[in-house]
């Protein structure tokens, strides 16, 4: 999706003296940004997976769940804040290129539903270590907000390298 | 010869095959990463020291390999597509170089440094040995990370 409105803010985007900078230097700065982009998915990826197998094996009565769950959530909040930082200089670098792109579109849609899953989680989880093993129901929804944050976050990874091409 | 191969010219004439493979390859280098960090991180003692080292890494460990199997295979077929530009990239064969010296590492972890895991304090800081081992591994994936990224950007 590409309004004029869109390239209005590109095209102003792109004369700030950000991304007049981070193009002067974008033989060292890009490939930097990026590297660190990668470190903190891998963080988030595999807190969040942590945090889906615990959801779903910690047996009741486990306290490693409440001490996981704080762990984990600082991880991943703090990694989120890092790929937001991250990502916004990957915009400002190549505005029309990022924001124009039908996969950073989808990036975004799929990171803003993960990050709804992971605040529904931990939400819950904060008020009841268990909540998601009370009920045979909840176990199961608990399965398919798990499979549909993997799939996400398989999906986020992809539309990233996606960019580059689309 | 492996540029020229029917694989090879078949994944790099796809408008979707290469990126498909790519994202595949940074899926698994970030799953391969954020695991085999956490193990690092524990035997530094950074974070998880609640964990023993030896049933923790006995957790992560399967997951780490897999995940490196799919890197690896996905980069074998990045590597067909292109093998004459690879070939003569310094950063991809600096990659190569920094992957050699992370399995060094890890077969010295392995066979000498964690020989005695078990033996090992289960909450307390590890031997000096340990922590020498996770922090050359953090160093040496970090780097691999690095180099990978630069070789994107110096293609020719």
């Amino acid at each position: 999706m590409q309004t004029q409105g869109l390239l209005d803010f590109c095209n102003a985007l792109e004369e700030t003296s950000l991304s007049i900078w981070i193009k002067d230097n974008s033989e060292w700065f890009v490939p930097s940004v990026q590297v660190v982009h990668i470190i903190f998915i891998a963080a988030i990826l595999v807190s969040f997976f942590i945090l889906n197998f615990k959801i779903m094996k910690a047996p009741i009565g486990d306290n490693s769940l409440r001490f996981d769950l704080k762990r984990l959530s600082s991880i991943i909040s703090g990694a989120f804040f890092v790929l937001l930082i991250t990502g916004l200089l990957m915009i400002v670098a190549e505005p029309a290129r990022s924001l124009g792109s039908p996969a950073f579109q989808i990036k975004v849609v799929l990171l803003i539903l993960t990050l709804l899953i992971f605040l529904l989680f931990k939400y819950t989880l904060n008020n009841d270590y268990h909540y998601w093993q009370r009920t045979p129901k909840l176990k199961m929804l608990s399965r398919l907000f798990i499979a549909v944050s993997t799939l996400l976050l398989m999906g986020i990874v992809f539309a990233g390298r996606w960019i580059a091409y689309f | 010869m492996l540029n020229d191969s029917d694989l090879g010219v078949l994944i790099r004439e796809s408008d979707s095959l290469f990126p498909f493979i790519e994202s595949l390859h940074v899926l698994a280098i970030t799953c391969f990463f954020g695991s085999i960090a956490m193990v690092d991180l524990r035997l530094i003692g950074v974070s998880f020291l609640e964990k023993p080292i030896l049933s923790f890494s006995r957790v992560v460990l399967p997951y780490t390999w897999k995940a490196f199997a799919v890197a690896f295979v996905t980069g074998l077929l990045l590597f067909v597509s292109k093998a004459d530009t690879y070939s003569h990239n310094q950063f991809f064969l600096m990659k190569m170089s920094l992957l050699m010296c992370a399995g060094i590492n890890m077969l010295f972890f392995q066979f000498a440094t964690g020989k005695n895991m078990d033996k090992w304090p289960t909450s307390e800081a590890l031997p000096a040995a340990a922590r020498l081992a996770g922090f050359t591994s953090l160093v040496l994936w970090v780097s691999i990370i690095i180099c990978g990224r630069w070789i994107g950007f110096t293609l020719i």
